[in-house]
């Protein structure tokens, strides 16, 4: 089966919806565990396909099919995942915060994030601090992930960040920050757990904050 | 030289007699305020007017208007079935929420619409907004009629997400969107042309570079832009090119379309603009208008750190083909005002 698992993440990678639903009913049918097929097949898929889009080889079209094949295949495996229960690694709130309306960034960082196997619980664009911590208490989530694309919208996050602390929520819950203007340097300043300047370093820098890396 | 031949003189790659610093538009700036005069006087400003009297469907699309609270609802009638656009205001800012086209299908509903191109009024109102603020500004700087590409047709029919799923999905229904719109714009500017607007402004490159990558590029920016700067150069207008978000890699594709000059080159973090390595490409090719970012340095950093910014960038991108400007954020502040008021008192002061 180790054929197959490698030609489902290669459907994956090409987007290839169709294809990915079928090798991964035939790898359920032929008795492969779901968290096989999600690790070996999905998540591997998905991952190469966010290494391509640092390395400039991919853009965002291609993260998008790529990502809804795995959403595809997700429907098959979703409820056996469930039976045997696996879990989701981790949950992640993210959002683009108050004043921004840039999403395109955010939601591939969403998407990959997803594909590395974490439940994510996107909040959209505009988010203030006070729906960022009643997202994170009602759904448990171990990290919440910031976008902000202009200089006047990122003095928001550390405001956010503020409002987790005044909260008792940290260091319980790990923030990750990140959009074009921000730095690792300016992350660090003002507190944030974590930075990532494209999508498939925030799966790392997640996995990491998960202490799962 | 009046700031106007300044300007001039760098979009077609000359050395004016100092690099020309120009402010793109009034910015935050109230346009009847003293600062805005201030700029007029002192800098070689670049204004904008004009606008694509929604070329791209034209004026034959029946459509209704609705305001609500801080909602506007457009809904176009075409034969084959409504389409929907949604417009939304916060206090902050105002975004389309809801795009009209959501498939390939919706796209070819609207090219199988009867077209016919914008009215005469319409047209006219557009030139009447270009030639009076040209009049009204006279050597003091230039004055841009801003023009979409054809690559805006998709991208402002489209969500960002449904406009890249277009492009892995249908790229045959994506080519053709954007050659049905190349079509109609091109008769829209020779309309314009032949009014005698001499300079354009066009904007969308972005939507390809930043999004959909290099082979997006070559077919729906680079082919239908070369077209669309070629019918300018027929009527000897200038050809002036916007496209945010990194830029290197595009750089030859941009020589090629043969626009005369191209903003805002970013330097990162918002783009990857190496300045001595554009200027090495660019030269003698295309003029460079940029890129002092407008928000971050202009509106914030104090004059000595502008100032030493602005020399580098002198050096680096000048003397010739170069415009000292803001990354064309179209919200640069008092401050960023100053800042340029005092770059332009510099390079005055090196003469
Ligand atoms: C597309 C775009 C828009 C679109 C947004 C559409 C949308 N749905 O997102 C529209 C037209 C709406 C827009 C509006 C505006 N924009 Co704009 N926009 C851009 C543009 C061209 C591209 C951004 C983009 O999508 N990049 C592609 C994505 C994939 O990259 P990314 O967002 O950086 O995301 C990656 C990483 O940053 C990271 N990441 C992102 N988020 C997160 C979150 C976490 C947690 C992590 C770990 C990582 C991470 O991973 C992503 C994937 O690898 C940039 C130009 C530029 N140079 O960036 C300007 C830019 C960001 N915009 C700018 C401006 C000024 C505006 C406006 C104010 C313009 C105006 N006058 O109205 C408005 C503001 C509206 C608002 N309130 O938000 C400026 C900001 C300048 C500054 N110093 O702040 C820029 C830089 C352009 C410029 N130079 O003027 N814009």
């Amino acid at each position: 089966m180790q054929e197959e698992l490698k030609a489902l993440a290669q459907a994956i990678l090409e987007g290839k919806r169709n294809e990915a639903v079928e090798l991964t009913q035939k790898l359920v049918d032929a008795g492969v565990t779901p968290k096989q097929i999600l690790d070996e097949g999905l998540i591997a898929g998905m991952s190469i396909a966010g290494e391509k889009f640092k390395n400039g080889e991919y853009f965002v079209p291609e993260i998008l099919v790529a990502a809804r094949a795995m959403k595809a295949s997700m429907e098959i495996l979703r409820p056996l995942l469930v039976a045997t229960d696996v879990q989701p690694i981790g949950t992640i709130v993210i959002g683009t915060v108050r004043g921004d309306l840039h999403d395109i960034g955010k939601n591939l960082v969403a998407m990959m994030v997803e594909g590395a196997g974490f439940k994510v619980v996107d909040l959209g664009v505009d988010v203030t601090a006070d729906k960022f911590i009643a997202a994170a208490k009602e759904h448990n989530a171990q990290i919440v992930g910031m976008s902000a694309l202009l200089t006047t919208t990122m003095t928001y996050i550390p405001e956010v960040i503020k409002a987790f602390d005044a909260e008792g929520l940290r260091p319980k819950v790990k923030l990750i920050v990140g959009g074009a203007p921000v730095t690792q340097e300016w992350a660090n300043q003002i507190g944030a757990d974590a930075y990532a300047p494209d999508a498939a370093t925030a799966v790392d820098r997640c996995k990491e904050l998960l202490g799962a890396a | 030289m009046t700031s106007r031949e300044r300007v001039l003189c760098a979009f077609h790659r000359g050395t004016p007699d100092r690099v020309p610093v120009s402010p793109q538009h009034f910015g935050r700036i109230p346009p009847d305020s003293d600062l805005a005069a201030q700029l007029v006087r002192e800098t070689d400003i670049m204004l904008y007017a004009g606008w694509a009297c929604d070329c791209f469907v034209g004026s034959a699309l029946p459509r209704d208007v609705e305001t609500t609270g801080n909602m506007t609802r457009t809904v176009y009638h075409t034969p084959y079935g409504d389409l929907t656009r949604v417009v939304t205001r916060t206090p902050v800012t105002s975004a389309c929420t809801e795009f009209p086209c959501k498939n390939a299908d919706d796209v070819l509903k609207l090219l199988a619409t009867p077209y016919e191109p914008p009215t005469e009024q319409t047209v006219q109102e557009a030139l009447r907004h270009f030639f009076q603020r040209k009049d009204w500004l006279g050597d003091e700087g230039v004055v841009l009629f801003e023009l979409p590409n054809a690559l805006c047709f998709p991208a402002e029919w489209l969500s960002p997400q449904d406009f890249c799923l277009l492009w892995a999905d249908a790229p045959d229904v994506m080519e053709e969107m954007v050659r049905v719109g190349n079509e109609r714009l091109l008769a829209f500017v020779e309309r314009v042309l032949k009014a005698g607007v001499d300079m354009f402004r066009i904007v969308g490159g972005e939507y390809a570079s930043t999004q959909l990558g290099p082979v997006a590029y070559d077919r729906l920016v680079r082919r239908p832009d070369r077209e669309l700067v070629a019918l300018m150069h027929d009527y000897g207008a200038i050809a002036y090119f916007h496209n945010h978000g990194p830029i290197m890699r595009y750089l030859e594709a941009i020589v090629d379309i043969g626009v005369d000059a191209l903003d805002p080159l970013e330097a990162p973090p918002w783009g990857d603009c190496d300045m001595p390595k554009a200027k090495s490409i660019l030269k003698g090719r295309v003029c460079i208008v940029g890129n002092i970012d407008d928000m971050e340095v202009m509106n914030q950093r104090s004059t000595e750190e502008v100032l030493a910014i602005g020399k580098k960038l002198i050096e680096e991108a000048g003397p010739d083909g170069f415009v000292l400007s803001g990354t064309a954020s179209g919200t640069y502040g008092e401050h960023a005002a100053r800042n340029f008021i005092a770059l332009a008192r510099y390079v005055r002061s090196q003469m």
